[in-house]
């Protein structure tokens, strides 16, 4: 009841005046290029956050036809309330919002919950206007009813005249003692300006000037400081007040307590140790892979099995984390995801190899940082496992098993993590688990091929992979039952060498983690040479790129640029030419900058045309001022992919 | 004995597909006899039930599919039905997974999920019901059966699909006996498309129907592909709307009168240019097109004429409404259906359906104003408008209504007309490329692009968008690859709707090794055309050709090093495609080449060979050409 008459009271208190005049200096805002001011302008945008209720304003000025999409409002939520507002023109007309302007629709319906999406379109918008409205929506603790986060995202689709957010002193006062909500903010880059006030109301924080927020590709916008964020969250209850104490306690409290319990140990899982025991051979990277390799036969999670596996589940389990998890994972099949890294974790300690359990975040992601004690911005319910090895750390990614010992996804590397162990009674360590060199991922594709003068040719191609581009080829074979992989991989080259028979093709070792996955392709086609002096030739029929890459740039970039990976492609092709025949022209070049290089080596022995394409990115992880290189390098390997031989048919043939 | 051996086998069957309805059993013993498919997925049957109460479709679908491959157990473990808050449901969904263990799931409401499909660039209460199964997989057999109800403001009307992207054994459009004493099933495209249909009183069925690949050169349109059209029977007393033609416009025209506040005495004495051009002006200054669809009668009835105008935004619909407001007693507005861009070929020979995706003005004219899209009906004339194309002169249609009949709703009935030529926009892209090539072949220099007709929608933009709105356009319809750079634009539109932009530009590898010498980029010059089928497949859709604007490049480009052309002059032309070549090369490349596509849909069965002959004939030519002839060689 109280609960409701604060709401009803603050949301009172801070209603919006529409009797008042709009600010004469709002009519004076316009379009400015130089300042990429565009369509539209947020002359005001206030967030007040209360613990029961949130209130929302905005003035927007409108300037183009396109701008009256800034006047929207889309609420997926559905949860807001109080929904007024007005349009007003350079002339003083002005249209009120009336009920027939609130749309609402089902969001989505599941069993008997319903949610709605709200939208609004304000009534009476011209290409320049000012549009002003005001919202509530309720709120826990000050943050959006059964959220445990959120991140207000400062700058808008628009150019941000002022934007303040307050931190009501009641949302402050009115914490629970458990799971109390964090608040934490950034400043901003300039020429965007950020001000921190201190009222009696509360904690103000202004922003002003913001630029629009700008798409980049390969960025990450929580690395860019002209976004600026302020961010709630719940945290985990009852730890230090100070990072060290913080962390102190999440290891000895969460990690500890939820990924180290004693776990009954059923016989079959002691015989397996104990086989594995005796493989040890002394060497530690070599030890680990061998476990390791043992551990993914064996233990897998439910979206990483055979296909004969996953016949034989008759229903899903409900795994308890208690001493019988071991006992229940056998039984199953299959481990929880969640849990997986706990039982590689157990297992390796049961070997006497010593490892931690890191918690990383994306390197595509809000960044991690011990200050804001703050576990969510890591993947905190699902930890790698990390081994020291020497002065570096060898990772292992026991829920993604297609990656082999020392090979985890692309997010995981490059980003800061903090990892626990036993060995250190799980007192906190800083870690990072840094980009390998290009040599570590290298897709290789070795054709051979043979031209007859008749115009008939074949190919047999053979793939493998190192590093994660075996781990990818693994993915996407491993499930599939032989029959089908091998049809899979057929269906693949035949769409890509599309006027090719693709006559056979045979996945090698997909379910084999000691050895590479390997794909062997063969193709026929027949070429109608009638009346053709020279022919124009693919050397790697089928052939496609490793990455990605047809996105748009912005003109100046503000975020760092961050590639998948330092990564080769390396493509061979031998081709056995009939007699007299003869490559025309010097096509082999090499270009090259901080990016890597990309590089074409053609030529002919005797009967034999050899071609070896190479694509080299030796370094992923750039400022924004490399933009021009990255798109340089892109256009190199454009070329480098449509470049084709010419080659003299030889008389008498 | 033989009566032991009977029972017996036929335990066996029931064993076999125990749990699973009946009708699901008798067609995966059918299926026993028939070689299996190379797909993932083999719809066994899939039958639409059709049956009318008191204005409402109620439609029953049965889904019988056999999971062939592994890779086809996502797809073929879920279920969707299209609804719509208020006039469209679902009232019953069951599902049956027979595992290849034999253990029968059945359908779980926890699996069951209905998402709303409205966002801010389309308000709608259009929803999508999605059932699963967990664990599908190699060797399951999926059903599932549901009963629709749909209470559509068009009444009980219905155009079903017939093919799908999975091989279908047998494929059943039926009306249950009540309703067939008043409806009528009406196949669409079968013989188009080869499908081989048994149809008699009431239902029609397909067997082996081919699952619809994913291919190039497919129509676009929905009318080119198999549909079974659902219609009331016409009778002589009825009054039904969908008796004739006539029987339609009248309809609707009443509708549109009474729903937008039109004056039907509205006078013609006099309708003028300036008057016209005012009116139509405020109304596209003054109202967004913006589409909310709430309910199956807001996607034909315009609202009021004074709501829209408070709003301030709405469809084709209400800006007709508007239209007519806005001249007040001046004109009269009659409004007009049509169809664009990938709308079906509606003509007055058709059959009688309300498939229309377009509606524009129809003013009558007393006396010509000399306009292109005047047209003369009974010896009155007429001025056809579509108030949605902002940027298009008064007096012109866009080229997308370009072949299309429009039928104008008068109060006395429908007046169909053809669109005359003469009163399409219709124009072509010039681009002229200046600069100076490094040693890396690196172009600096400066592009200039002139669009007439608004084809690309340059115009509109010029007029409308932002600088980096415009920009990315101008990537887009030139097909600019990402690394060209563009800086320092300007643009403007002429005084006769052309639109003029220009760019500095910098485009890495502008020229690209390959072969003995350089090619120049695919946005200029495309590259090899592919193969219509892949490998040794034959090509069982119907060929379709898509028509695009003429488009000339022009270049005129230093070059460091001194090149010379495969050949200085080529040109070639067919029914569908035509290219033309001409370059001069040394120290200073210059080029003109110009490539254009008119549009042709070899839709029969007779003539399949006769598209894909089209499409070789074009390909060897163009292959040729693109090898021999667009070649840059270095002296």
């Amino acid at each position: 009841m109280l609960t409701f008459i604060l709401f009803m009271v603050v949301a009172q208190q801070n209603e919006v005046d529409f009797a008042k005049k709009i600010p004469a200096a709002d009519w004076q805002v316009v379009e400015d290029p130089k300042q990429d001011i565009y369509d539209a302008v947020i002359l005001e945008s206030n967030i007040i956050i209360n613990s029961q209720v949130i209130q929302h304003y905005r003035r927007i000025r409108v300037l183009s036809e396109r701008g009256k999409n800034a006047a929207e409002l889309t609420d997926i939520s559905g949860r807001s309330k109080e929904i007024v507002g007005r349009v007003v023109q350079l002339d003083g007309t002005e249209i009120k919002f009336t009920q027939a302007d609130l749309i609402e629709t089902l969001g989505a319906k599941h069993r008997h919950d319903r949610t709605k999406i709200k939208l609004l379109v304000p009534p009476g918008l011209s290409d320049d206007c000012i549009v002003e409205m005001s919202w509530i929506e309720p709120a826990e603790d000050g943050l959006p009813t059964s959220s445990y986060e959120k991140r207000y995202v400062v700058p808008d689709v628009y150019f941000t005249q002022e934007k303040k957010v307050l931190i009501s002193s009641e949302a402050i006062r009115n914490q629970r003692n458990y799971l109390p909500t964090q608040f934490s903010w950034t400043g901003i880059a300039p020429p965007a300006t950020f001000e921190l006030k201190e009222e009696r109301s509360g904690r103000m924080l202004v922003y002003r000037q913001v630029p629009a927020l700008q798409d980049e590709p390969y960025g990450n916008p929580y690395l860019d400081q002209s976004i600026a964020f302020v961010l709630l969250y719940k945290t985990f209850p009852n730890y230090g007040e100070q990072p060290n104490v913080f962390w102190t306690d999440f290891g000895d409290g969460f990690v500890k307590d939820r990924f180290n319990k004693p776990y009954t140990t059923p016989s079959a899982y002691d015989d397996w140790i104990d086989g594995l025991k005796k493989q040890k051979t002394g060497d530690l990277p070599q030890d680990v892979e061998l476990i390791y390799n043992a551990f993914r036969h064996k233990f897998r999670p439910q979206h990483f099995l055979t296909s004969e596996e996953r016949v034989e589940i008759k229903k899903d389990t409900e795994f308890e984390n208690d001493r019988q998890l071991i006992g229940q994972i056998l039984k199953a099949g299959y481990a929880p995801s969640h849990l997986i890294a706990g039982l590689l974790y157990k297992v390796l300690d049961d070997l006497e190899i010593p490892a931690k359990l890191s918690f990383g975040a994306s390197v595509y992601g809000p960044p991690f940082n011990l200050e804001h004690m703050n576990p969510f911005t890591t993947d905190y319910w699902r930890p790698i496992v990390v081994v020291p090895v020497g002065e570096s750390w060898l990772p292992l990614c026991p829920f993604y098993p297609e990656y082999g010992a020392g090979v985890v996804p692309t997010y995981l590397r490059g980003a800061p993590s903090i990892a626990f162990g036993k060995g250190d009674k799980w007192r906190p360590e800083p870690i990072r688990i840094e980009r390998l060199p290009w040599q570590s991922n290298i897709r290789l594709r070795q054709y051979a091929i043979a031209l007859a003068s008749s115009g008939e040719a074949t190919f047999e191609v053979v793939e493998k992979g190192k590093g994660v581009f075996d781990a990818y080829t693994r993915d996407d074979y491993y499930a599939l039952p032989a029959d089908e992989r091998d049809d899979e991989l057929k269906r693949r080259w035949q769409s890509r060498a599309r006027s090719w028979e693709i006559t056979e093709a045979k996945v090698e070792a997909a379910r084999s983690f000691e050895q590479v996955v390997s794909c062997t392709v063969k193709a026929a086609v027949e070429w109608d040479l009638e009346g053709e002096t020279w022919i124009t030739f693919n050397p790697f029929p089928g052939d496609s790129f490793m990455m990605r890459r047809n996105h748009s740039w912005a003109e100046t970039r503000r975020q760092p640029i961050i590639l998948p990976w330092n990564a080769a492609q390396i493509d061979e092709s031998q081709c056995v030419l009939p007699a007299g025949w003869q490559l025309k022209g010097a096509p082999s070049w090499e270009k090259r900058n901080a990016i890597g290089l990309v590089r074409m080596s053609i030529s002919q022995q005797g009967n034999t045309l050899s071609t070896k394409r190479e694509i080299v990115i030796e370094q992923s992880i750039l400022s924004p001022q490399s933009q021009d290189l990255v798109i340089d390098f892109l256009a190199w390997v454009d070329e480098a992919m449509k470049q084709t031989l010419a080659i003299e048919i030889g008389v008498g043939s | 004995m033989k009566i032991l051996c009977l029972l017996m086998s036929s335990t066996l069957v029931f064993a076999q597909y125990k749990g699973l309805p009946d009708w699901a059993a008798d067609a995966l013993n059918a299926s026993t006899t028939v070689s299996k498919p190379k797909a993932d997925i083999w719809r066994i049957l899939d039958e639409t039930r059709i049956t009318v109460e008191k204005g409402s479709l109620f439609t029953e679908r049965r889904l019988v599919q056999l999971v062939l491959n592994e890779r086809g157990s996502e797809e073929a473990a879920i279920f969707l039905a299209d609804g719509t808050e208020g006039s469209r449901k679902i009232l019953k969904l069951k599902g049956w997974h027979l595992k290849p263990s034999g253990a029968l799931n059945k359908l779980d409401r926890d699996n069951v999920v209905t998402i709303g499909e409205a966002n801010y660039h389309e308000i709608t209460y259009d929803t999508t019901t999605l059932a699963y199964f967990d664990h599908v997989s190699k060797g399951s057999i999926i059903v599932f059966q549901s009963r629709e109800q749909e209470s559509s403001f068009l009444g009980p009307l219905a155009n079903i699909p017939v093919v799908s992207g999975v091989p279908i054994l047998k494929r059943t459009i039926r009306l249950e006996p009540d309703a067939s004493n008043k409806f009528d099933l009406y196949p669409r495209q079968f013989e188009a498309w080869g499908l081989d249909a048994a149809i008699s009183t009431g239902t029609i069925t397909v067997h082996n129907v081919p699952a619809l690949d994913d291919d190039t050169l497919l129509p676009w349109r929905s009318d080119h592909y198999p549909s079974v059209m659902i219609k009331g029977r016409a009778s002589q007393e009825s009054e039904d709307r969908y008796q004739t033609w006539d029987h339609l416009a009248r309809w609707y025209h009443k509708l549109f009168i009474t729903a937008s506040g039109i004056s039907e005495t509205a006078s013609t004495t006099s309708v003028d240019m300036e008057t016209l051009k005012q009116s139509l002006n405020e109304l596209q200054t003054k109202v967004r097109y913006k589409q909310v669809y709430l309910d199956s009668s807001r996607s034909w009835t315009p609202s009021a004429g004074d709501e829209v105008m408070r709003r301030a935004y709405g469809d084709c619909k209400d800006m007709v409404a508007c239209l007519a407001r806005s001249g007040g007693s001046n004109f009269r507005v009659t409004p007009a259906l049509a169809n664009i861009e990938n709308g079906p070929d509606v003509g007055p020979d058709d059959l009688v359906y309300p498939a229309f995706n377009h509606l524009i003005a129809a003013i009558r004219l007393p006396q010509s104003l000399g306009l292109a899209s005047e047209i003369e009906i009974d010896n009155e004339l007429y001025l056809l408008i579509d108030p949605t194309a902002k940027d298009t002169a008064l007096g012109k249609l866009p080229f997308t209504f370009r072949n299309r009949q429009v039928m104008i709703c008068q109060a006395e009935g429908a007046r169909w007309v053809l669109v005359p030529d003469s009163a399409l926009e219709a124009g072509e892209v010039t681009v002229k490329l200046t600069g100076t090539l490094d040693l890396n072949k690196t172009l600096v220099g400066s592009i200039d692009v002139l669009e007439s007709g608004n084809v690309h929608g340059l115009r509109t933009a010029s007029r409308a968008f932002n600088d980096r709105d415009i920009q990315d356009l101008v990537r887009d319809a030139l097909d600019l690859p990402p690394v060209v750079r563009l800086s320092n634009g300007a643009h403007r539109v002429t005084d006769t709707g052309d639109a003029k932009l220009t760019y500095q530009v910098y485009w890495p590898s502008f020229l690209a090794r390959d072969a003995d010498g350089f090619r120049l980029p695919s946005a200029i010059v495309q590259g090899a055309r592919w193969t219509l089928t892949k490998g040794d497949e034959s090509r069982y859709a119907p060929v379709a050709f898509r028509g695009f604007p003429k488009t000339t490049w022009s270049l005129d480009i230093h070059s460091e090093t001194l090149l010379r052309p495969g050949q200085a002059e080529f040109k070639w032309e067919s029914e569908t495609r035509s290219f033309n070549w001409q370059c001069d090369a040394q120290s200073r490349l210059k080029l003109i080449f110009e490539l254009q596509g008119q549009e042709k849909v070899f839709l029969d069965q007779a003539d399949r060979e006769a598209g894909e002959e089209a499409w070789r004939d074009y390909r060897q030519n163009y292959n040729a050409f693109f090898k021999n002839v667009a070649i840059l060689r270095a002296i």
